[in-house]
């Protein structure tokens, strides 16, 4: 695995969760996604199951169900909140997730209601961190 | 604190399918790390249809005689399944555990690896690793039997013998799967049985059997036999009244269009 590689793609100015999401903070807004690491690992993806605008989020729960080829997988909220928008093409075009995780691949924006929960988010290097002892089981 | 090499091994014989599903999910949902891995193995009274996480609903009517089986919606991936006399297994592993799959492959791989063992032990042909088949199949039929992908557990014959799906969450992973003891009902639906593998009648005790013994021959384990605890019991009755002996829940499905393995050209 090109672990070098993938390190340089991860972006600097987000936050990331064990659990392989990514948040990237524009005043009350968190936008949402999952990692190259969490896209690669699922492999084929074959549907995406993402939450309605209005439907609230709790840090740490699932809010988002993802299958590849068989296997289902949960996504969980960085942060608590309300949806207020979804990437309705993703799951149409699974495709963006496996290209562009921190970009086109987004899943959804969520108004953030304890932006104290930030804080327990990670930097890029602490997630990278976690990628490279995952990496080596 | 759970030692790598020590099991929980759970025989609960012949459930209704809400309740069979709900206990699965319960072992997953509550699993968590330092937790001692399950085996379960279990059967279906009555027969069930199960359908994957995310499966349009719909032709289900069309593949079953009214009255024949339930439709119940697994927690898992893949393609619908016809449960009938078959020996069922799951596979819970916590979060942190040795023994935990990085990747769907790793785990199909890990935990084939027994079945395969068990089955040859019986006097199946199997195949090694699926044939020539894809790593992954698209899915593209109805039935999970219908198609085979490397990580599959393949009959001399080049029919499927054994259909697994799989879920991860955060604290835990679960692969459970449907293994064939008769041919009669699945035939038509793609499966072969381990009877016909085998060339004579393997009953569910001897397959039972061989499984649990090939688990640990295979991966280096002790089982303890168990039940499920009362917090695991309390999660899959409130499961099966919130979730899996629901309507709302076995119509959930999505449009086979709007699912990339059925769309041409998707990758």
């Amino acid at each position: 695995v090109a672990v070098k590689q993938e390190e340089s793609m991860r972006p600097q100015n987000l936050k990331y969760t064990k659990t392989h999401e990514w948040v990237k903070v524009e005043g009350d807004t968190a936008t949402i996604g999952i990692t190259d690491f969490a896209a690669s690992h699922l492999s084929d993806l074959v549907y995406l199951d993402l939450p309605e605008i209005q439907d609230s989020t709790t840090a740490g729960k699932c809010f988002a169900e993802i299958e590849s080829v068989k296997a289902v997988a949960d996504i969980y909220a960085p942060v608590t909140g309300e949806v207020i928008a979804v990437n309705t093409e993703a799951p149409d075009d699974l495709e963006k997730i496996s290209r562009d995780p921190f970009g086109a691949g987004w899943l959804v924006k969520i108004k953030l209601a304890k932006t104290e929960e930030l804080r327990d988010l990670l930097t890029v290097e602490q997630y990278e961190k976690i990628v490279e002892e995952e990496s080596k089981k | 604190m759970g030692r790598p090499g020590r099991w929980r091994l759970v025989v609960s014989g012949h459930g209704a399918p809400a309740w069979n599903l709900a206990l699965d999910d319960a072992l997953l949902a509550l699993a968590r790390e330092g937790d001692v891995p399950t085996l379960r193995l279990y059967a279906w009274q009555p027969h069930a249809l199960s359908l994957g996480r995310f499966q349009d609903a719909a032709p289900s009517t069309l593949h079953l005689a009214p009255g024949t089986a339930e439709i119940v919606r697994r927690p898992t991936g893949g393609g619908a399944i016809l449960h009938a006399d078959e020996v069922t297994y799951s596979v819970v592993v916590p979060g942190g555990h040795p023994l935990f799959p990085k990747d769907p492959m790793e785990g199909y791989s890990r935990f084939h690896a027994p079945l395969v063992r068990a089955l040859r032990g019986l006097g199946a042909v199997v195949r090694d690793r699926g044939g020539d088949a894809p790593p992954h199949a698209r899915p593209s039929g109805f039935f999970c039997f219908e198609e085979a992908a490397s990580c599959d557990v393949i009959a001399g014959t080049g029919e499927k013998l054994l259909g697994s799906a799989q879920r991860r969450t955060r604290t835990g992973f679960l692969q459970h799967g449907s293994l064939p003891l008769d041919g009669s009902a699945g035939a038509r639906f793609g499966a072969t049985s381990l009877s016909a593998a085998c060339g004579r009648r393997v009953d569910r005790r001897e397959a039972e059997a061989a499984i649990v013994t090939a688990f640990e021959e295979t991966l280096d384990l002790a089982f303890d036999l168990a039940e499920p605890t009362a917090a695991e019991l309390a999660f899959a009755e409130d499961r099966v009244a919130r979730r899996y002996g629901t309507e709302a829940w076995t119509r959930r499905g999505i449009d086979a269009s709007r699912r990339a393995g059925a769309r041409p050209g998707a990758r």
